[in-house]
């Protein structure tokens, strides 16, 4: 095991350095991109290709994703060592990362299909890699709600078709009515967004592996890649629409997160919220920050989710996080990370996270987003700081109830790969910040001290407020703690009331029309006697010497005088 | 070309001794094809008195050739064993390359009478072969629905042939579409009475009946050649008629572009209930004729080159979907979803194999199904807006079923049915997927071949 564990990551690194070092040529030196498009078929009139593009935006994306892809491996090795079949699932995890990275290399939509469509199928090979019925149901969600956005897609390629180009500087030549909305809406799906986020917390039926490579930094930001790179279709009403989806995403993941007890549900609300305001930054109209916020988070994101995994393992694949608790004491590399981690995602002054979501904030108060859609932000990031702070504590506080008193010592694959993710998610904030020109051109905003305290206050007075309306408890239980847990019942509808209405019907459906009037009626008792009887009456009608007579006549008269 | 059909005469003539004259016929087929193979882009030219080639006709009839040679190849049940079921002297494989003459020899006519012949003499063979070599006793029904559906709903284009043939002189495709014998009338009625016959064998939803009931009790080799082939007897002539006929783009067209389209949808529905393996891929052809048809029916160029991908597509991905479901029918003895569970824990490679072409039966790209699709969605949109949606949600149902099938034969836990001692597979059926993925995925960098 451990020589194809390490064959693997030794690749995926290989391949970071070389992406590292076509980041450096084309992003910091020389500010080069290299276009190489293979056209297919020249029947149609416009240019019909596979066109790949390696610009900084698309070497950065890749060399994260590949980093992250060999930390998982190594971490995979640790977390699935009793599997049997690590082979297969190396296999499909490759071909996971093979379909994320020929989405980025190529900002063309016949191109991109082909990752579009790899990540939605091969996403639902992992989630269902557990063969129970719970990952199937979770894996049939997900990829259901995915081919809605491969439905949308493929209507775009339609509308496309009859313009000039299928790539993301199409725009600049012809643009027709709903390409916007409908490729907006297809990355909606992707990204999970209201109201299609039911299937994100089901998700979590996969192996930790498998969220932490897909679900945190891969699967869920394709999306918000897709319209980063073709932002420019986006009209001021699809940018209006973006925006009030993402804040409701926002809003939904941040207050649902407070309610849930599955450890890995909540750091998938949470990548939720973040995705969310990844995309409420771009219908802003700041498509680089949020392509910040989508690198830095993707690292920092992958690290909580390998130590919310070691902490699973320890106590004994448990998720429910009434069940955990003492890690403080037993992990201590794990417990720093996850710390540090949380407070990156709450943006706590000069760790990771806080570049990023100081621009944000920075870009939504120069903008014009209106005041309603500020308060909610700052509602949000309050929210944000609500769950980060749960969660520490649950992990953390020794309750006396887990089996994570028994356990030995820490596996060597997931120190280092912990080792490796660390130096990722602590580094690659100031070095992306430095380095690349497009993040330093966009920053540096000199706010008096007062209000850049403000928001902090606010956040810390709003999370006091909501822990004191919490404890009176006679108002939380009851219809707010399945509200907030089903997360506002959009689990329910998406799963139950969807699915279980359309089969019925369709059943209902073959059995009446299909079995009944189709099968049935058209040839079993209908045309049926309709022929064998007429058949019938023809030969009772020859038996009768006038009839004979008569109907051969006729067949005469009809011959002569038809002719 | 009459050299070519003497020598095969010949053959089947001296080979009524023989044991394997089977493999003489298909040799005269290839041999055939080469002799069609120098064909220009977009006009029909009339190689002989017999032969008329376009790029299309090329098309269909490597699409014959392959997929007779996929069915040979995988059913391994008639072929291998020690005891071979005969009827008076013909095997399986005569009756699989009778089949494939018939069509290759439809194909490639180009006089409307040898047509209409060609049209109906496949249904014979196919009607034996159900019968002799079918599995179940419900096949009586099944042949008897196939044949009477088919040809019931042919008369009222014999009829309309015959009567242009005393008009014009002339059955010559080429020749009698120049003179010109159509101009005067107005085709909206005639049309659609004289495309019944390729509406019901294509077949459009509501005239579908015959078809689950023919694919689920025909044997392998029957399935894999009624999907692969005798299907697209229907698209094939529904382009030529409507080259003919000079039909317009009127009320009629358009409701039969709404019916077959929304047909597709529910059958796309229909598919995702069912408790058959055979019949739900049954359905899924309905479903994926249905999208070809309608997209035909717009009367754009792109239209009909992305019909004949969608049925070239097709052709390859549905027979061999046929023949994994025959695979799982060999180990537990039924094709109910309810015993053929759970192959992925003891056959890896196969259960990759239906993984496979489960997502390229939903339109996975970059393959040929993935353009075919693409283009039919976006033909409707242009036409019009509402059966663009109309086509997604197609598109929509068609991944939903296609995750279904696939969940079905290869997730959880294996039945008891499946997970005996000594159970093993023929590898014949790894071969010919292997084939037809290849052909499939390898079609996009040849995309002008199909895109005719």
């Amino acid at each position: 095991m451990s020589v194809s564990v390490g064959a693997v990551a030794l690749s995926y690194f290989f391949f970071f350095l070389f992406f590292f070092f076509l980041m450096l040529v084309s992003g910091v030196l020389k500010g080069s991109v290299l276009v190489l498009e293979w056209e297919m078929s020249e029947k149609f009139f416009m240019e019909m290709g596979f066109c790949m593009v390696l610009d900084w935006v698309a070497c950065m994306f890749v060399l994260s994703v590949l980093f992250i892809s060999g930390c998982v491996s190594i971490f995979s090795g640790f977390y699935l060592s009793h599997e049997n079949f690590l082979k297969r699932f190396f296999f499909l995890v490759q071909l996971f990362v093979l379909s994320m990275i020929l989405l980025i290399l190529f900002p063309n939509y016949l191109g991109l299909m082909v990752g579009w469509d790899g990540l939605g199928v091969v996403s639902f090979l992992l989630v269902v890699y557990y063969l129970s019925s719970n990952s199937l149901s979770a894996g049939m969600i997900t990829a259901l709600s995915n081919r809605i956005g491969d439905v949308c897609f493929l209507l775009v390629i339609g509308l496309m078709s009859s313009m000039l180009s299928y790539s993301m500087w199409g725009v600049l030549l012809m643009s027709g009515f709903f390409m916007g909305f409908l490729m907006m809406l297809g990355s909606m799906t992707k990204s999970a967004q209201v109201p299609f986020s039911a299937w994100l917390p089901e998700a979590m039926a996969a192996p930790t592996p498998v969220s932490t490579l897909v679900h945190s930094s891969t699967l869920v930001t394709a999306g918000v890649y897709v319209v980063i790179r073709f932002s420019e279709y986006l009209g001021e009403l699809e940018k209006y629409l973006l925006m009030v989806f993402s804040m409701v995403t926002m809003f939904l993941a941040g207050s649902s997160a407070c309610a849930e007890v599955d450890m890995k549900k909540v750091v998938a609300l949470s990548t939720l919220s973040q995705v969310g305001m990844m995309m409420f930054v771009i219908s802003v109209g700041a498509n680089t920050i949020a392509f910040f916020h989508l690198l830095v988070h993707a690292f920092f994101k992958a690290l909580m989710f390998m130590c919310v995994g070691g902490v699973i393992f320890y106590s004994g694949s448990c998720q429910d996080a009434r069940l955990l608790g003492g890690a403080w004491f037993k992990l201590p590399l794990t417990s720093v990370l996850f710390l540090f981690s949380n407070l990156s995602l709450m943006g706590f002054p000069f760790f990771s996270g806080f570049y990023s979501k100081e621009l944000i904030v920075g870009v939504c108060l120069s903008s014009n987003c209106g005041f309603l859609s500020f308060i909610l932000l700052v509602v949000c990031l309050a929210l944000t700081a609500c769950y980060s702070i749960r969660s520490i504590g649950l992990v953390f506080q020794d309750m006396g109830l887990s089996s994570l008193s028994f356990y030995s010592m820490e596996n060597s694959y997931y120190l280092l790969s912990l080792l490796l993710m660390m130096n990722g998610a602590v580094m690659m904030s100031i070095v992306m910040q430095s380095l690349i020109k497009e993040f330093l051109a966009v920053s540096f905003i000199k706010g008096s001290l007062f209000y850049s305290l403000l928001i902090m206050v606010v956040v810390f007075l709003f999370n006091l407020v909501l822990f004191f309306t919490v404890s009176m408890k006679t108002m939380f239980l009851g219809f707010s703690k399945d509200f907030f847990s089903s997360m506002w019942f959009l689990s329910l509808i998406s799963g139950n009331l969807i699915s279980v209405g359309v089969l019925t019907t369709i059943s209902k459906y073959i059995n009446y029309v299909e079995m009944g009037w189709i099968r049935t009626y058209l040839w079993q008792s209908g045309v049926k006697n309709m022929f064998m009887g007429m058949s019938n009456k023809v030969l009772k009608i020859n038996f009768n010497m006038v009839g004979l007579v008569m109907f051969y006549s006729f067949c005469f008269l009809v011959m002569v005088f038809w002719w | 070309m009459s050299c070519v059909l003497m020598l095969s005469v010949s053959c089947i003539l001296w080979g009524l001794g023989m044991n394997e004259v089977g493999w003489l016929i298909m040799v005269c087929a290839v041999a055939l094809l080469v002799v069609m193979m120098d064909c220009p882009f977009n006009f029909y030219i009339l190689k002989s008195e017999w032969l008329g080639v376009d790029e299309m006709s090329v098309l269909m009839v490597l699409l014959c050739l392959l997929v007779s040679m996929m069915s040979l190849v995988s059913s391994t049940k008639e072929v291998k064993n020690g005891f071979v079921v005969l009827m008076s002297g013909w095997s399986v494989v005569e009756m699989v390359m009778f089949i494939c003459l018939g069509s290759v020899l439809f194909f490639s006519v180009c006089s409307w009478m040898d047509f209409f012949f060609f049209f109906e003499f496949s249904l014979v063979p196919t009607f034996f072969l159900i019968l002799k070599w079918g599995y179940q006793p419900e096949r009586l029904q099944a042949a008897v629905f196939m044949l009477l559906y088919t040809v019931g709903s042919s008369l009222p284009l014999l009829m309309s042939l015959i009567y242009f043939w005393s008009n014009i002189k002339s059955d010559n495709m080429l020749l009698s579409k120049m003179v010109g014998g159509w101009k005067d009338f107005n085709m909206n009625w005639p049309w659609l009475i004289m495309s019944l016959s390729f509406l019901v064998k294509l077949p459009v939803y509501g005239a579908h009946a015959w078809l689950p009931k023919a694919h689920v009790e025909a044997p392998l080799s029957g399935s894999m050649l009624l999907a692969g082939v005798l299907l697209k007897f229907g698209g094939y002539g529904l382009i030529r008629l409507m080259w003919f006929s000079e039909v317009t783009n009127s009320t009629i067209v358009l409701f039969v572009l709404v019916f077959s389209l929304w047909g597709g949808v529910l059958s796309s529905g229909v598919c995702s209930c069912q408790s058959d393996l055979k019949s739900l891929i049954a359905y899924s052809s309905i479903g994926h004729m249905a999208l070809s048809l309608s997209v035909l029916l717009s009367f754009y160029s792109v239209g009909k080159m992305a019909c004949v991908c969608v049925l070239y597509s097709h052709g390859i991905c549905s027979p061999i979907l046929f023949s994994l479901a025959a695979n799982s029918y060999e180990f537990c003895q039924s094709r109910s979803i309810m015993l053929s569970k759970g192959i992925s824990r003891i056959f890896p490679i196969i259960s990759g194999v239906w993984f496979f072409f489960c997502i390229l039966n939903m339109g996975f790209p970059p393959s040929l199904n993935f353009f075919s699709e693409v283009y039919s969605v976006g033909g409707l949109l242009s036409l019009q807006w509402l059966l663009g949606l109309m086509g997604g949600l197609m598109c929509l149902m068609t991944g939903a079923y296609c995750l279904i099938l696939y969940s079905l034969v290869n997730h959880g836990v294996v039945s008891s049915m499946v997970f005996k001692p000594g159970l093993n597979l023929s590898y014949r059926y790894l071969v010919s997927s292997v084939f037809g993925g290849v052909l499939l995925l390898g079609g996009t960098l040849c995309l002008d071949m199909f895109f005719v």
